[in-house]
Parts: C-alpha cells; sequence; structure tokens
C-alpha cells in the first residue's frame, strides 16, 4: 500500500469528531431506550439524564467549535449547502459505483464526496430539529398541552430515525465498505495516500497538488 | 322617610331571623341529619354515609334529599350537584365536560375535585400498554383526565408515536438489510474485476 503522506484531518478535526460520535452514540442508544417499544424502563430516569447530558455535547461541542474558528465554521456550512450539477451526476452514478460497479461516471469531488455532504446536510438538519424540540421537550414539558408535547417527541422521533438510517450509511461507508479502506484510518491518524486522494477527491487532490507546487 | 326606615328595619329582623333559623343552610345539624337519614333508611337499603361508593364518602354532611330528589332514580343527582357546585368550565367543544354532558356528574365525580380512576373504563376500553416503558403504565396511578383532559388530539398523536415507532424499526430494519445486500454484491463485484481481490481503494 502507497505511504500514507497527504493530510486530510487536523488533529483538531479528529477530536472533535470522535467526541461527537461519542456523544451521538449515547442520544442513539438511551433515546432508543426511551423511544422503542417492549424493552423495559428499569432505570429510566437515569437513562434520561445521561440523554440530556449527551445532548449538551453534541449541540455544544459544535456551537463552540464554530465560535472558536468561525471561518472554517462558515466553510463548513457553505460546503454543505451548495450543491452542484456535479452533485446531480454523483447522485446518478453513485448506486452502481457504490456496488462494485465502474467509476467512469463518477464525477470528481472536492474535499469530501456527494454522500458525505448528504450525512452533513442530515446532521445539520436534524441538530437543528433536535435542539429546537429537545428544548422544548426539556424546559417547557408543563407548560404545553400534552397533545402538543406528544406531537413534538413525535417530531424528536422522526428525526432520530432519519439521522440514525443516515448514521448507518455513514458507518458503513467509512469502516466497511471494500472501496474505502482509508478512510477510518484517516480519521484516526489524519493522513490519506496521494491514490486514495486523486481516486475520490480528485478535486482536493489537485488543488492540494497545485498548492504543493506553487511554495 | 318612614317607609324607607321601616323597609330598612324589616330588613334587618328578616336577616336576624334568618340567621338565627339557618335558613340558607345547605347542612342539617348532626342530631337533624341523623334523624333524617334514619327516615330515608327506614325505606332504602343503601345507609348513607357508611356504603363504599366514595361520593358518599365525600359528602358525609349532607343529607340525602340534598343530592337525591325524590326516590325514582337515586342514580340521577346532576341537577343536586349545581346547588353547592358551580358549573365545569368548558372552554369548548372539545373538553372532557362538553363530550359527556349527558352523563351524570356522579358517574365520574366522587367529589368536586376528584374522580374515581375506574369510572372511564366503565365506557371506554382501558389502554393497551406496549411495554413497562408505555406511558400509560408510567402514569399508572394517575386520573384519565389528568392527560385527556380534552380530546383535541391526544389520542392521534400518541397513536401516531406508535406507528412512528414500528416504521422507525421497518426504515432501520430496511437499511441495514440494503446495507448487508451492498457488503455482499460490492465484494463479489469488485472481486470479480481483472486483478480485483476485493479488497481495494479501486
Amino acid at each position: 500500500m502507497e505511504k500514507r503522506t497527504i493530510e486530510r484531518y487536523r488533529k483538531r478535526s479528529i477530536l472533535f469528531h470522535w467526541v461527537h460520535a461519542a456523544s451521538f452514540l449515547i442520544l442513539v442508544f438511551t433515546g432508543a431506550y426511551m423511544f422503542l417499544p417492549g424493552i423495559g424502563y428499569a432505570g429510566g430516569y437515569y437513562i434520561g439524564i445521561v440523554h440530556r447530558i449527551a445532548a449538551v455535547l453534541f449541540i455544544g461541542m459544535p456551537v463552540l467549535n464554530s465560535l472558536s474558528e468561525p471561518n472554517k465554521a462558515l466553510g463548513f456550512v457553505k460546503e454543505t449547502l451548495i450543491w452542484s450539477k456535479d452533485d446531480l451526476k454523483w447522485l446518478i452514478a453513485a448506486p452502481n459505483y457504490y456496488f462494485g460497479g465502474s467509476e467512469e461516471r463518477m464525477p470528481p469531488q472536492g474535499h469530501v464526496n456527494t454522500g458525505q455532504r448528504m450525512w452533513q446536510l442530515v446532521v445539520m438538519g436534524t441538530g437543528f430539529v433536535f435542539l429546537v424540540t429537545g428544548i422544548i421537550l426539556w424546559f417547557f414539558k408543563w407548560s404545553i398541552p400534552i397533545n402538543v408535547y406528544e406531537w413534538i417527541l413525535f417530531i424528536h422521533g422522526i428525526a432520530f430515525i432519519i439521522v440514525f438510517a443516515m448514521f448507518l450509511a455513514h458507518f458503513y461507508m467509512g469502516v466497511l465498505h471494500p472501496r474505502f479502506r482509508e478512510s477510518l484510518r484517516s480519521m484516526l491518524d489524519g493522513k490519506v495516500s496521494p491514490a486514495y486522494a486523486k481516486q475520490h477527491y480528485r478535486k482536493w487532490y489537485d488543488k492540494i497538488i497545485n498548492n504543493h507546487r506553487n511554495q | 322617610m318612614r317607609i324607607l326606615f321601616g323597609v330598612i328595619i324589616l330588613i334587618g329582623l328578616g336577616a336576624v331571623i334568618a340567621a338565627s333559623y339557618g335558613i340558607g343552610r345547605t347542612t342539617l345539624t348532626p342530631g337533624e341529619l341523623a334523624q333524617v337519614r334514619g327516615t330515608c333508611a327506614d325505606c332504602h337499603s343503601v345507609p348513607p354515609n357508611t356504603d363504599a361508593a366514595a361520593v358518599h364518602q365525600a359528602h358525609p354532611d349532607v343529607e340525602c334529599s340534598t343530592c337525591h330528589i325524590g326516590a325514582s332514580d337515586l342514580g340521577q343527582v346532576t341537577e343536586s350537584c349545581a346547588k353547592c357546585h358551580e358549573e365545569p368550565e368548558s372552554p369548548d367543544g372539545q373538553d372532557v365536560h362538553q363530550i359527556h354532558e349527558d352523563l351524570d356528574c356522579s358517574t365520574c365525580h366522587v367529589s368536586a375535585t376528584q374522580i374515581d380512576p375506574a369510572a372511564c373504563a366503565t365506557c371506554h376500553s382501558g389502554p393497551v400498554f406496549t411495554s413497562a416503558a408505555d406511558v400509560h403504565q408510567i402514569h399508572a396511578n394517575e386520573d384519565c383526565v389528568t392527560c385527556h383532559g380534552d380530546a383535541s388530539g391526544l389520542e392521534t398523536a400518541d397513536e401516531a408515536h406508535d406507528i412512528l415507532q414500528w416504521a422507525g424499526i421497518g426504515i432501520v430494519a430496511a437499511a441495514m438489510a440494503g446495507l448487508a445486500l451492498n457488503a455482499v454484491v460490492a465484494r463479489v463485484r469488485l472481486a470479480g474485476r481483472e486483478g480485483g481481490d476485493g479488497k481495494t481503494n479501486d
């Protein structure tokens, strides 16, 4: 395997990713415990406490990160929200490619591909929904009509289903898919090989090479 | 002037007499009550204030005829409740009182502020518990009307949440099945590519 020499993620980004991932998983397990039918209620009070602590971490981490590096945060938001024709091409070509087909029709990608940006979009979108509904469920539980409370909980549940289904895809693509064997390691030490970068993130790779040449 | 003075004197005198004779009282003295109740019990089989009906327990100092007007239907006491209790505030047609306006107060109420926890189940089927974490199981000791104070959508939201639970399980199961299928197909196809072994970044 080619030596992994290109820095894909900074240590700060890696730390953020894993702390955020840990809080997400705690929210998933404690949320599923409260959401799913037929799995008991022992210790439910403490499950709720843990869920709230993880929620503060899950929302607070990106907020603090954005405040400390506002330009990068803005770049992340733009990267997530601004889509082009290449994204449409990617969406059309991706099913065949991810099922082991040819890569000929896959358009060149930037630092993250369209699928990863879809994940970012889901995390941002559902994160906002979790923030709003979570605040209501936590702080206004006793001051809203119970039927309104139940509908807020319903929306919270829909967001959970969406983000968890997408998380499964994110986990699978990052850890198990045979075409992305450097993905997980890059999120551990921040590095990928030039061949991997060129293969999957051509626009980003070309930009790095050009910057290197101009230095 | 004399007439006005006389009217005032008469009103004052009437008030003193009324007060001294208990006009306007809704309760009898214990002695009078025992006497009246004894009269009722001569014919009626339910001894007031000693049977298990909570509504009787909640009105220990009220004579039978205060609520039971006539003996033809001892259960019909709705009109009598309004003698002492204010009509319930019903903000809209969804309010629990308006929905049940044809029922006697005592069908549900054992006192002005309490309802019989078993009263709802007399007509409504009980909630089906899906688990120990079910909202009804958790609040098993609450009166139904603590939450179901009106019918403006709680049951709809409750049912929607139940549907969402199973829809969520279905969606996640479908996603996992799709990814498992992808894992198999992708590995087979990549292994079949020229020089491929399935272990590839391409």
